[in-house]
């Protein structure tokens, strides 16, 4: 059997709106973002979860779940109105309840990543198409006062933070945390609140350096043969060196934890 | 019979489709930029979400975890499984009749044909040019590992389609503007090379080229040594040496048959076996 152009045209027009069509009547065809919210993996080995996972039709409340944030803690960062249900918002649903920001601001889906990263200390980095992603004041309030943040995160949140008016009522953000303690030197240099954390736990953590781990006891030995390297400098986050040196922060804090209760 | 043809008779349903979809994908990129205001019936439907190659990225991460690649939805599946459809029947008809970044490069190439005349297409020594043509794999690989390790678009960044169509948005990765830089100028001397050495999607679709149902056939018998087949193919396969052209980079644009430039009727066809 010989075709020829014309009728090729049609059956390609034919097989692909005919395909879209047959699709879309059986509830196939979902162009756009699904309001079904999917769930996320968490790491096989780790039991963690990515903060670059997160997506629009993720809801607060999966989020607060997924990453043990308090909703309250989410629907403040965001500043969410007093009659929007926090658990079932979806990120999607930000354009419906923020005003137009001045140049190319953009609280979005890429703002809940970043908050999120930073409040739960995991390593994230925002993609290219969210390089113009800020934070909402209140969102930097929150971290400021829970988050272990680096001088340079505390400066960049700082310089990309949307001071919005809110008409709830005064946030308090005392929020306890479970992070470790760390030296006072490494306190300073990281411009971090030791005041906030309880400094009995032995919890590896965003903000552990390796001063904390020999303090808790595990060795030098120890400490290197997780890290498969010299430890650079005693006040370096280990979360930094895991980075530097392309390691998984989840898979060697996990043993780093595992090796420090075996000390307890 | 010998029967001259004037360029109203070449490949024109061709052409219609390439312009057709040229225009609707820039359509839906304009009305994505204006959140879906401008053509309500789009509603806001990204480039993503209409790319069948989303689909093919997104097949791992699907089967393994139940979820797709991020910025990747369901309609990638479907028209995934539509082109697959298609390029079993006729071969890489998507990459010929309907790929806008293709038709764009065909379109330069035209002015390169004015400019170069003989020397168009024809600027690269084929011992490297046939080795060139099998990078195209490799990024294929490329692709789809770092894809399924990641979870992300890996190609996002260096993908000429997406940068074509939103070149205005501030979107588009500095790697992803300078490839399309150098794929639009590289068609002014060459027949579309991003399609023959880079393009993923058109590697894995010519690979099902090599069993389609329909295919160009020659008719030996009454073929006459004119060469005009090979010397009109875009992706220079010597057709006129071939009695069925199963090529991984025919495009199927159907230029070397009869009904294009092929001086005698009925002897370079688009065809089933045995079909005439």
């Amino acid at each position: 059997m010989e075709i020829r152009s014309k009728t090729l045209g049609v059956v390609i027009a034919i097989v692909i709106f005919g395909g879209i069509m047959r699709a879309s009547v059986l509830g196939f065809w979902k162009p756009t973002l699904s309001k079904n919210s999917v769930n996320i993996q968490a790491n096989q080995s780790t039991g963690i979860y990515d903060p670059a996972e997160i997506r629009g039709s993720h809801r607060f409340g999966d989020i607060s779940t997924w990453f043990d944030i308090p909703l309250e803690i989410l629907s403040r960062a965001f500043a969410l109105p007093a009659d929007v249900d926090p658990a079932s918002f979806q990120n999607l649903e930000f354009d419906s309840i923020y005003p137009e920001f001045e140049g190319e601001q953009e609280i979005g889906n890429g703002s809940m990543k970043w908050f999120v990263a930073l409040y739960t200390g995991l390593p994230f980095e925002l993609e290219h198409d969210e390089e113009d992603t800020y934070l909402l004041r209140p969102a930097v309030d929150i971290l400021m006062s829970h988050a272990n943040l680096t001088t340079e995160q505390i400066a960049y949140i700082n310089a990309y933070a949307i001071d919005i008016e809110i008409d709830s009522e005064p946030i308090d953000y005392s929020i306890q945390t479970d992070e470790p303690q760390s030296s006072n030197q490494a306190e300073s240099d990281r411009g971090g609140n030791a005041d906030d954390r309880k400094q009995d736990e032995m919890v590896v953590a965003g903000q552990t350096i390796f001063a904390d781990l020999l303090g808790w006891g595990l060795s030098v030995e120890q400490i290197e043969a997780i890290i498969g390297g010299e430890i650079p400098n005693r006040l370096m986050l280990v979360r930094d060196y895991c980075t530097d040196n392309g390691l998984s922060f989840g898979e060697i804090k996990i043993d780093l934890q595992a090796e420090t209760e075996k000390v307890e | 019979m010998i029967i001259k043809r004037s360029r109203l008779k070449q490949v024109w349903p061709r052409t219609v489709l390439q312009v057709f979809f040229f225009v609707l994908i820039a359509l839906i990129a304009i009305n994505h930029t204006l959140d879906g205001t401008l053509i309500p019936i789009f509603s806001n439907v990204s480039l993503h979400a209409v790319c069948p190659f989303g689909g093919v990225v997104s097949v791992y991460q699907y089967a393994t975890a139940g979820t797709f690649t991020q910025k990747i939805h369901e309609s990638s599946f479907i028209l995934m499984i539509i082109i697959f459809i298609l390029t079993f029947l006729f071969g890489s008809v998507f990459c010929g009749w309907i790929c806008p970044l293709g038709s764009v490069q065909e379109w330069l190439g035209k002015l390169g044909k004015r400019i170069f005349k003989k020397r168009y297409n024809q600027f690269i020594p084929r011992g490297i040019d046939q080795f060139l043509r099998y990078l195209r794999y490799i990024m294929l690989v490329w692709v789809l590992y770092m894809t399924a390790v990641s979870g992300k678009l890996a190609f996002g960044d260096i993908d000429p389609y997406y940068a074509l169509f939103n070149f205005w948005t501030g979107e588009v990765a500095v790697t992803g503007l300078i490839v399309l830089g150098i794929t639009l100028l590289a068609s002014l001397t060459v027949e579309r090379p991003w399609c023959k050495y880079t393009c993923p999607y058109g590697a894995l679709l010519g690979i099902v080229n090599l069993f389609s149902i329909f295919a160009i056939r020659r008719k030996e018998s009454e073929c006459k040594p004119c060469n005009l087949c090979t010397q009109n193919c875009p992706m220079n396969i010597p057709v006129h040496t071939k009695d069925v052209v199963r090529d991984h980079q025919c495009i199927v644009c159907l230029e070397c048959t009869s009904e294009a430039n092929c001086p005698i009727d009925n002897t370079v066809t688009f065809s089933t076996k045995g079909g005439r």
